[in-house]
């Protein structure tokens, strides 16, 4: 005993510890999360006598006081026949009629992809494309597609969002952002006079989205409502050839182990299974074109992330597309003849990003095969800085009120994306 | 009722005697009445009879943990500061208070906990990002393994983009170790640095877990785990 060191010793006193049993198993457990006094407090054990089963305990529920030798009687609940309004509790989980076993991983307005756009690619089976298509591309160089004093209108159009239409000094995030989206729509919208055919589209907002598909055993839904979504009676053209579609056979998919591709979706029970395209059957606008989606969150911490930004943008696109799809095409899971096309706007008022995807193919349980495609044009800024009160050092005027670094190819692009399926 | 006892308890109690009091003696010149008067403290047979009654009770504390979160999450949770002060409201410890406001991150010190209790075997996670955390000296780290992401406390090296081993498997060859992997500490070679260490496997890391500190592994305990 007297060679034995400090846990030797206590090792040697508490016989059990060295044994089998309890091997593994520690004496405290791992920190458990929230005080004991903030934890809601155990109901008191039962007597003995009920768990004797058959027999029938002696209580002093008859007696209507504390009787010291006989049982606690167990009342049942008492029920009121009515719950006021305010402390109305939901019926449990498993009693929702859409409850289901199978859990399905939903995808919202507010998810932010850890991988972004990589898990964005992996969940709707898309090859990415750095660049928008050059069909899209040439509509933006041609220059009768330019509107005419171009650059100054989209001058106007910032500092009246940024500036104007506000009586504070400095109009927050909040208020410009949806104000210079709906000042560009409309810019493009003045088109309407030299394309006439523009005049087949119509603006939504607030429409909500559900589509759900299976993608390697793991059902997967897209649901929420993604901000302004143009749309148009005719649909777009496809954009790849078809020997490009043929070729993305041979693409293989990015996986990253050890993260799973369901990670930052909401994990749900209760959910439905069929698509809602957002708009009722005999809408007159039934193809969804371009989808504007906005950051306008004041504080950097709220807003996504360029990157998540740009996940979130691929997945509403393709949830609509699917949705489309499937009106059109049925439920079967199958490679599409006429793809179906939708483009995407991204935009924090400042940084845009677009995005046109193509969807090939509805048969996405299987790894290989024919895969959507994706043109992706990321971080476009249409100014550097907008400056709200003129910056003046010794008395001299260093920075004058308005944007600086405009870059007018962002505007020409955004107008091509627009006037794309209509010229 | 209250408010008459009351009443007649602070009246008991006040220093100058009433008119139902003790008359003053007239004889002595005014000056000097009016100092007796004051001079005068009111004995046992001047005071009112009156029920006692307190006039002063005891301040509880109401000291609530603001630790009352039950589940886990990688978001940074709002925290109250202690001051040195412990549940009566006193100091218990000096020199404790200040400093800039902190939120804090849930850190998790068991690192080999499994995502299910259905897949019990060694798993790999990724680290995202390494950041600063306001509560302690060594920074954090994000990992993601499977559906789940956790805080754990980082190595001097980790970097994103790195992996990361949790294993509880002790195998008749000792493990090469790499920086970042959690073992048991049978399955360590002796001489690597180890921190994070538990006192017993799934206890959860109490032992070197502070900035700079590290510690040669020798082995002298029974199944102790990193």
């Amino acid at each position: 005993m007297a060679l034995a060191s400090g846990p030797a010793r206590r090792a040697l006193a508490r016989p059990w510890r060295l044994g089998l049993q309890g091997c593994g198993v520690p004496s405290r457990g791992a920190y458990e999360w929230g005080v004991r006094s903030t934890r809601k407090p155990e109901p008191p054990p039962l007597d003995r006598v009920y768990e004797i089963p058959g027999l029938e305990p002696i209580t002093f529920a008859g007696k209507m006081h504390f009787m010291p030798g006989l049982a606690r009687p167990v009342f049942p609940p008492w029920d009121p026949g009515w719950t006021h309004p305010k402390f109305r509790r939901l019926p449990p989980l498993q009693e929702h009629s859409l409850y289901k076993d199978e859990v399905c991983y939903v995808f919202h307005q507010r998810c932010r992809l850890l991988e972004g756009v990589k898990q964005a690619l992996w969940l709707t089976k898309t090859k990415l494309i750095e660049g928008l298509p050059e069909k899209v591309l040439s509509l933006a160089d041609n220059p009768r597609n330019h509107i005419e004093n171009q650059d100054e209108r989209v001058l106007n159009a910032i500092s009246h969002a940024r500036l104007w239409h506000s009586t504070e000094d400095i109009p927050k995030r909040e208020t410009y952002c949806p104000v210079i989206v709906d000042s560009l729509i409309q810019l493009c919208r003045s088109q309407i006079l030299k394309h006439p055919s523009l005049a087949r589209r119509i603006c939504a907002q607030n429409n909500m989205l559900s589509t759900t598909w299976k993608r390697e055993s793991t059902l997967i839904q897209v649901h929420g409502s993604s901000g302004t979504q143009l749309n148009a009676k005719d649909p777009l053209p496809p954009i790849a050839s078809r020997e490009e579609v043929e070729a993305t056979k041979n693409h293989v998919l990015e996986t990253f182990y050890p993260i799973s591709p369901t990670i930052s979706l909401q994990e749900c029970h209760i959910y439905d299974v069929n698509d809602d395209t957002g708009f009722r059957e005999g809408y007159p606008y039934p193809y969804p074109h371009t989808l504007y989606l906005l950051e306008s969150a004041n504080f950097r911490a709220h807003r996504f992330q360029p990157d998540q930004l740009r996940a979130k943008m691929i997945l509403f696109a393709f949830g609509n597309a699917l949705a489309q799809a499937r009106l059109l095409y049925g439920n079967d899971p199958k490679v599409l003849e006429q793809p179906v096309v939708v483009q995407s706007v991204g935009t924090d008022g400042r940084v845009f990003q677009f995005l046109v995807l193509q969807l090939n193919t509805t048969d996405l349980a299987s790894e290989e095969g024919i895969k959507n495609l994706v043109w992706v044009d990321s971080d476009q800024l249409l100014y550097q800085h907008f400056w709200c009160l003129p910056v003046i050092k010794k008395k001299v005027v260093v920075e004058p009120v308005g944007p600086t670094g405009f870059q007018p190819e962002t505007f020409r692009k955004f107008l091509a994306l627009y006037l794309h399926g209509a010229v | 009722m209250a408010l008459r006892a009351v009443t007649r308890a602070l009246g008991s109690l006040s220093l100058t005697p009433r008119i139902a009091a003790v008359p003053c003696p007239s004889l002595l010149p005014a000056a000097q009445v009016t100092n007796n008067v004051l001079l005068q403290l009111p004995s046992a047979s001047m005071l009112l009879p009156c029920r006692p009654v307190l006039t002063s009770v005891a301040l509880s504390a109401k000291f609530v943990s603001w630790k009352s979160r039950t589940k886990y999450t990688t978001m940074p949770v709002k925290m109250r500061k202690s001051g040195g002060r412990n549940h009566t409201g006193r100091i218990q410890v000096h020199g404790i208070g200040g400093g800039h406001k902190q939120r804090y991150r849930m850190i998790d010190f068991l690192r080999f906990r499994p995502e299910q209790e259905s897949k019990p075997g060694p798993f790999e996670e990724k680290v995202m990002f390494v950041r600063y955390d306001p509560c302690r000296s060594a920074d954090i780290a994000l990992v993601a393994g499977g559906n789940r992401k956790r805080w754990i406390i980082a190595t001097e090296n980790m970097k994103a983009g790195d992996t990361i081993l949790n294993s509880d498997h002790i195998g008749r060859m000792a493990v090469a170790a790499r920086e970042g992997d959690a073992h048991p500490l049978g399955a360590l070679p002796v001489g690597t640095l180890i921190n994070n260490v538990e006192s017993e496997p799934g206890r959860g890391a109490q032992y070197i877990r502070a900035a700079g500190s590290g510690d040669v592994h020798s082995h002298s305990g029974p199944s102790l785990q990193r």
